[in-house]
């Protein structure tokens, strides 16, 4: 087999070509540098008016990202609100407000019964103090009449009764109101069952001595403890 | 001038307690013919089955309050001469001239002493 016979070039052939060559890449430098002007210049304002169009996205873009910042405070302050609810509803599923309501009625039943207790006592020192001024004279019957005069006193005094429990009355009233709307609030959120899923605050737990710390229980209370069971614990 | 004790008197309150209160402080100044009353379509029935000389009304009490039983009171033309006290916790200056509009004789706020009672009594007996 036979080789070709090796190709020979010439000098000058060789000289023109590499000229070409660079011609072929200025042009083309050229070429890109024109695209790339042509994009600088379309992404430069050249006008007023697309400067003004540019200047009103950057404002709405900042009204945006605020509105962002606003809806986010929104968001979270919701988050919060739901998470009291919620908090107010584990603590105490019966309602916070009616224990409350419970234990200022109980405060009006128990000084209504003392009251009475206290008239009771004075009418009957009334009646004695009465009989027995008929039987006195002199400085005991003076004595007697100073009895009266006291009792009448106590039986003054026994008008707090009255204004305590309607001042109570006027609390536990606002007391339920603040119930039901919160009630309302959780009924626009779907009720409070929907809260079962919103994590609570964790209320601290008493610890030690504290805990026992919970203070004259009520009747219906169903951990109350009668003296009857006490008497039977104790033999 | 003595004053009449004499005279049947009638107290309305809706609170056991304060009945028995105001009833001991009358007793105290001299009344011994006192009944009493719940609220004020009970005391109205009372009023037209007896002759009273005097009403000592609460303000606040359900389902006739004092303030209706007042009107009613003047309205009456039997009743509407009567002396009518009312002793109420409601101490706010609207309360005080409305009772006055509507013929009021006297107006003790609670709480009050057996000093008061005795004043108010006499200066609506004329006595």
């Amino acid at each position: 087999m036979r080789l070709p016979p090796p190709i020979s070039f010439d000098p000058l052939s060789l000289d023109l070509l590499a000229q070409s060559r660079e011609s072929i890449a200025a042009r083309r430098h050229a070429e890109i540098m024109r695209g790339m002007a042509a994009i600088h210049a379309s992404l430069e304002p050249s006008s007023g008016a697309s400067k003004a169009l540019l200047d009103q996205i950057r404002t709405d873009l900042r009204e945006a990202l605020h509105l962002k910042e606003e809806l986010d405070a929104i968001t979270e302050s919701i988050q919060r609100t739901k998470r009291e609810i919620a908090t107010l509803h584990s603590h105490n599923p019966g309602g916070q407000v009616t224990s409350v309501t419970d234990e200022l009625g109980a405060v009006v039943c128990g000084t209504e019964a003392a009251t009475n207790s206290i008239l009771a006592a004075a009418e009957e020192i009334d009646e004695i103090t009465g009989t027995l001024a008929s039987r006195l004279s002199g400085p005991d019957a003076e004595m007697a009449r100073r009895i009266s005069d006291r009792v009448i006193t106590i039986f003054e005094a026994c008008n707090f009764q009255d204004i305590t429990g309607q001042r109570i009355s006027k609390v536990v009233g606002s007391m339920k109101f603040i119930e039901e709307r919160v009630t309302q609030m959780a009924q626009i959120w779907g009720g409070l069952e929907s809260f079962n899923d919103v994590e609570a605050f964790k209320v601290p737990d008493r610890e030690g001595d504290e805990a026992l710390l919970n203070g004259p229980a009520l009747d219906s209370d169903p951990n109350r403890t009668s003296q009857d069971a006490i008497d039977a614990l104790f033999g | 001038m003595a004053l009449n004790t004499s005279l049947p008197v009638l107290i309305v309150d809706d609170y056991q307690t304060m009945l028995r209160i105001i009833r001991n402080l009358l007793k105290q100044i001299g009344f011994n013919d006192v009944d009493e009353a719940k609220d004020g379509s009970e005391a109205l029935g009372k009023l037209k089955e007896k002759k009273y000389g005097l009403v000592i009304s609460d303000w606040n009490m359900a389902p006739m309050t004092g303030f209706e039983l007042l009107q009613k009171v003047r309205a009456d033309a039997e009743l509407g001469s009567l002396p009518f006290i009312m002793i109420t916790a409601e101490a706010k200056t609207e309360n005080v001239v409305a009772a006055k509009q509507a013929g009021v004789n006297n107006y003790i706020v609670k709480p009050f002493n057996a000093d008061t009672l005795r004043s108010k009594i006499s200066a609506v007996l004329g006595e």
